[in-house]
């Protein structure tokens, strides 16, 4: 692909400046340096999760060139670092356009983890002698990067007619955590080696018009993985030296779709009518045991993959009278499986999941007196699966009101109502093919959460209030209920002893917002935020049934003030923001189990602050500071150890350090001069 | 293992892109047509937005291809406004605009309805709230570009807090944008999804996620966002739950599965437990979107 990075690097240091030193060309754009120092002590993958945050220099450009018809463009952002990107556009005005790109994203999970592995990076994972102990093993950086680069061009010559081409490529590569477990003796967090690269190439084609639009659409998504496995080395002791253990990673697949779409506007009773179809494979050939593969590379069992999608939907919306607003639906979605069958014993049944999905609603709006509008709706959902017998089949029945005034010239309030009924069906057959009797070990004797049957309730108030031209406050709040049918509800006909799982949640999220201008160009805007969810659960544990209950509570706030001085010649802008999550699972005032008082909880404080100075109108300096501090506690990860052979548990885990130590406080000082012109 | 190079497919395109540049090129040495008029009425009192205006997207458009940039063509006749320069003789935009959403939004489809982007306005969510172009395209400004996630925020409260919680996708560190996966013009999809369901729009970036797998796990196939929320969460990996909780939800019925992983599991505990270490249900069960292992095995392998 080095071709690639020449084109673009030909076009935007050649075509570019013809362009713009062009007798009447438009020219407008800008160019950013600057430098940046970080204070990290802490080192942690989390404050650069997905940002590239060292000691570093700064740079951006843009560029935007008009002349007639034509434009042309070019944009930069983080020039040289690990979360770049480019985008180079053009094209003419109702004729042509097009556009290249190149983006870098990362991906930090954690930095400084240990393994007692030699080849980090690569599928085969091994130590020499006797097992390292922690002291002595590896450090290395679970870290992907994902570099994204492509172009598109569409064409349409004036005309209605249009034909658009896009290709694209994605490359990840580096290490991210995985747990090669197998059962007993002992479970490792390993560098799963990640190389994988995704080709795209999309072809749309169609006509377009005010009434009309039909248009053919394809993809040709092709996946890679160049590791087809990972495997470790025993780490127990109790297995024989160089015994190893394999796993399966991501496998190569291609995807292909077909589909058209069509709408027919400007109908009778201010109708538009749209339709969509569409029809797409993914397709694969692997070799189904690593282990077989390593040892014997003849060896020629083979899954054969082959999933198929097929969608289809039409909306009929309207406006048949004066106030009056209508909207039908209908979607459809079947996916078959038509993979090869695996041989394989006797415990492993193979199951192939297929499911189809139809779903339909109306929604009819009326704008009554007083500026009041009110909207109805129903929405109707039913799917047949396969390899679920206990829940082969679920029937959403919803609906919905709402209401909006706006009758204050100040105010305007919405307030919604949502209530949806699910009902499922058990494939009795099916579980008997399945399990004759129930397997105890099997998973059809739950109330799986996603699919059992329930009731939930939704309110949803709004309010936004303008009582001056310069203050805008904005309050959301919603109430959402969810209650799961009891087994004695779930299994009316007594076919298996179900159990329970999720019996109920609630949940409770306030919202509220505001912008205050203020005179001479200051202003002041904030934000708070407020959730809780309860989740009551109730599970069978043999003889021992026990209650849980798992409560959250999320707050968070920020204010952003803008304070211009000199004129309008210097900003000072200050940002900050704070959250706090707090969680903790409750077993009950009788149980003598003993409740956890950290789930997840953390705190997040985010201070940005900046002075904007402005030489001349094309030219500013900008002198920045932002401060972050953060603090995760979890009780799956207090008091973390890498070897847990002390505690004698099994199986006997060793941990990378992954998600262990995510917290940092970190002061970051940067500096940037803007010119434009 | 498929030998990894670039496509022939790939390659022909992108010698078509260059083309397409070089056409630019050359449409830049053109002779420039005369623009039309038809802001003079409005220069005499509106002096400074109409030149604002003249560098915008719009402004630089139509003069471009020789059309009148005119004010009027979005805010209607300016022969009353003359007159009685009050906003009930002129069309104006926003939220004290005496048209209602709907004829504001016809404004522009007067010209915008030929655009593909907006084939579909009519079914999606934002007709039918009332939000119009103008809610989010600021027709005016020299750089017509929405900013996401700003402005999706200032509507939508609930996700601009989700996408900044701990465990987020890049959005706010601008490496995804809301219209990657939304289609804000409408389209026939729930939720006005740019693909035509959940799973589909995900495998989009999460390729090594599609399959097929020997061993499937029947949620993941049918709706990633049982296990994931993907505007944000408080919990790592965008999980809607904490694990084991949220595996318990479905899987607590024998075995180690329905296990009561209390606070005496933990590594300070006086009963540590390697099922709630750590990754907890995924210590072990690690392959939880699929697995291509011989046996199925629980997905661990």
């Amino acid at each position: 692909m080095k071709k690639q990075y020449l084109v673009v690097a030909v076009l935007s240091t050649l075509l570019l400046p013809n362009v713009c030193f062009t007798a009447e060309a438009d020219v407008s754009g800008g160019v950013k340096l600057g430098a940046r120092v970080v204070d990290d002590s802490d080192e942690s993958a989390k404050y650069q999760e997905y940002r590239d945050l060292d000691d570093d220099i700064l740079g951006k450009i843009w560029l935007d060139a008009f002349k007639g018809s034509y434009f042309f463009g070019l944009k930069g952002k983080n020039i040289g670092l690990d979360d770049q990107s480019y985008k180079l556009f053009g094209g003419k005005y109702g004729q042509f356009k097009y556009n290249f790109e190149y983006d870098e994203t990362l991906h930090n999970y954690a930095f400084d983890a240990k393994t007692p592995y030699y080849g980090v990076g690569h599928d085969t994972l091994t130590y020499s002698g006797a097992v390292p102990a922690v002291a002595n093993w590896t450090d290395f950086d679970f870290s992907v990067e994902r570099k994204k680069y492509g172009g598109e061009l569409e064409i349409s010559l004036g005309s209605p007619f249009y034909f658009n081409i896009g290709v694209e490529r994605q490359e990840t590569n580096g290490v991210r955590p995985l747990v090669l477990g197998n059962f007993f003796p002992d479970a490792v967090e390993i560098p799963e080696p990640i190389d994988h690269t995704t080709d795209n190439f999309s072809i749309r084609a169609g006509y377009s018009s005010e009434n009309y639009l039909v248009e053919i659409y394809g993809l040709l998504s092709s996946f890679d993985n160049e590791n087809s496995y990972v495997s470790r080395e025993d780490l127990s002791g109790f297995l024989p030296p160089d015994t190893m253990y394999f796993a399966g990673l991501a496998p190569d697949n291609d995807y292909e779709k077909l589909g058209l779409k069509f709408a027919w506007k400007h109908l009778p009773f201010n109708s538009a009518l749209a339709a969509g179809a569409s029809y797409s494979t993914l397709e694969n050939d692997l070799k189904i045991n690593p282990e077989l593969l390593v040892a014997n590379p003849a060896y020629t069992q083979t899954f054969s993959g082959d999933i198929s999608y097929t969608n289809l939907s039409t909306t009929l919306s309207s406006r048949p009278a004066k106030g009056l607003n209508t909207k039908f639906y209908f979607r459809y979605l079947d996916k078959e499986n038509d993979a090869s069958a695996v041989s394989t014993n006797s415990d492993n049944t193979y199951e192939k999941f297929e499911y189809d999905k139809t779903n339909a609603g109306v929604e009819v709006g009326y704008r009554l007196p007083k500026k009041t509008k009110l909207t109805a709706g129903y929405d109707y959902a039913d799917t047949n699966r396969n390899d679920r017998p206990e829940f082969a089949g679920t029937t959403d029945n919803s609906f919905s009101v709402n209401i909006r005034n706006s009758l204050l010239e100040f105010m305007s309030v919405k307030l919604q109502y949502q209530h949806l009924n699910r009902d499922y069906d058990t494939d009795s057959a099916d579980l008997l093919n399945l399990d004759d009797p129930p397997d105890p070990n099997s998973d059809i004797s739950v109330s799986d959460f996603d699919v059992n049957g329930k009731d939930m309730d939704e309110v949803k108030i709004g309010v936004e209030i303008y009582p001056t031209d310069n203050f805008d406050l904005g309050l959301e709040y919603t109430y959402t209920s969810n209650d799961y049918d009891t087994p004695d509800e779930a299994q009316p006909d007594g076919e298996i002893a179900g159990v329970r799982a999720r019996e109920k949640d609630d949940r409770n999220a306030f919202y509220l917002d505001f912008l205050w201008r203020l005179p001479r160009q200051i202003r002041l805007s904030g934000f708070a935020g407020y959730e809780d969810r309860e989740v009551e659960s109730q599970i069978q544990n043999g003889a021992s049934p026990y209650t849980q209950d798992v409560e959250d509570d999320f707050w968070t706030y920020g204010l952003t003030g803008k304070m211009p001085f000199l004129n309008n010649r210097l900003d000072l802008i200050v940002d900050w923001e704070y959250q706090k999550s707090d969680g903790e699972s409750d077993f009950g005032i009788d149980s003598t189990l003993v409740d956890i008082g950290s789930v997840s909880d953390y705190t997040l404080q985010r201070l940005k602050a900046k002075v904007v100075y402005a030489f001349t109108d094309q030219m500013d300096i900008m002198i920045g500071y932002q401060y972050e501090k953060y603090k995760y506690k979890d009780f799956a990860y207090e008091g973390f150890m890498y070897d847990t052979t002390s505690l004698g548990i099994f199986p006997t885990l060793f941990f990378s350090g992954a998600y262990a130590d995510p917290d940092y406080e970190t002061n970051l000082g940067y500096v940037m001069v803007k010119y434009t012109f | 293992m498929k030998k990894r190079k670039s496509p022939k497919l790939l390659r022909t395109l992108m010698a078509v892109l260059v083309a397409s540049a070089l056409w630019t090129t050359y449409g830049f040495f053109q002779p420039l047509q005369a623009a039309a008029g038809g802001n003079e009425v409005c220069n005499e009192c509106h002096q400074e937005v109409v030149e604002e205006f003249q560098t915008s997207f719009h402004g630089r458009a139509w003069s471009g291809m020789g059309k009148a940039s005119g004010c009027q063509s979005c805010h209607g006749s300016a022969d009353k406004h003359q007159d009685d320069p009050s906003k009930e003789t002129i069309i104006t935009f926003g939220k004290d605009s005496l048209q209602s959403a709907a004829e504001q939004s016809k404004r522009c489809l007067d010209c915008h309805s030929k655009s593909v982007n907006l084939a579909f306005w009519e079914m999606g969510e934002h007709l039918a709230n009332d939000v119009t172009c103008t809610n989010c395209h600021s027709i005016h400004q020299p750089r017509n570009v929405v900013r996401q996630p700003e402005t999706c925020s200032g509507c939508h409260r609930s996700t601009r807090t989700q996408i900044n919680k701990q465990s987020h996708h890049p959005i706010i560190e601008g490496k995804v944008k809301c219209s990657d996966c939304h289609n804000p013009h409408g389209s026939l999809s729930e939720g006005m999804l740019v693909a035509e369901n959940v799973n589909q729009l995900c495998y989009q970036c999460h390729a090594d996620k599609r399959g097929p797998f020997i061993w499937e796990h029947s949620p993941v196939e049918e709706d990633c966002t049982i296990c994931h929320d993907p505007h944000g969460s408080r919990y790592d990996k965008l999980m809607t739950q904490r694990i084991p909780n949220l595996c318990q939800d479905c899987h607590g019925d024998d075995s180690h599965h329905d296990d009561s992983y209390d606070g005496t599991r933990g590594f300070n505990g006086s009963s540590p437990s390697a099922f709630a270490l750590g990754r907890s249900c995924l210590n072990c069960h690690s392959l939880i979107h699929g697995s291509t292992y011989f046996e199925k095995r629980g997905l661990t392998k």
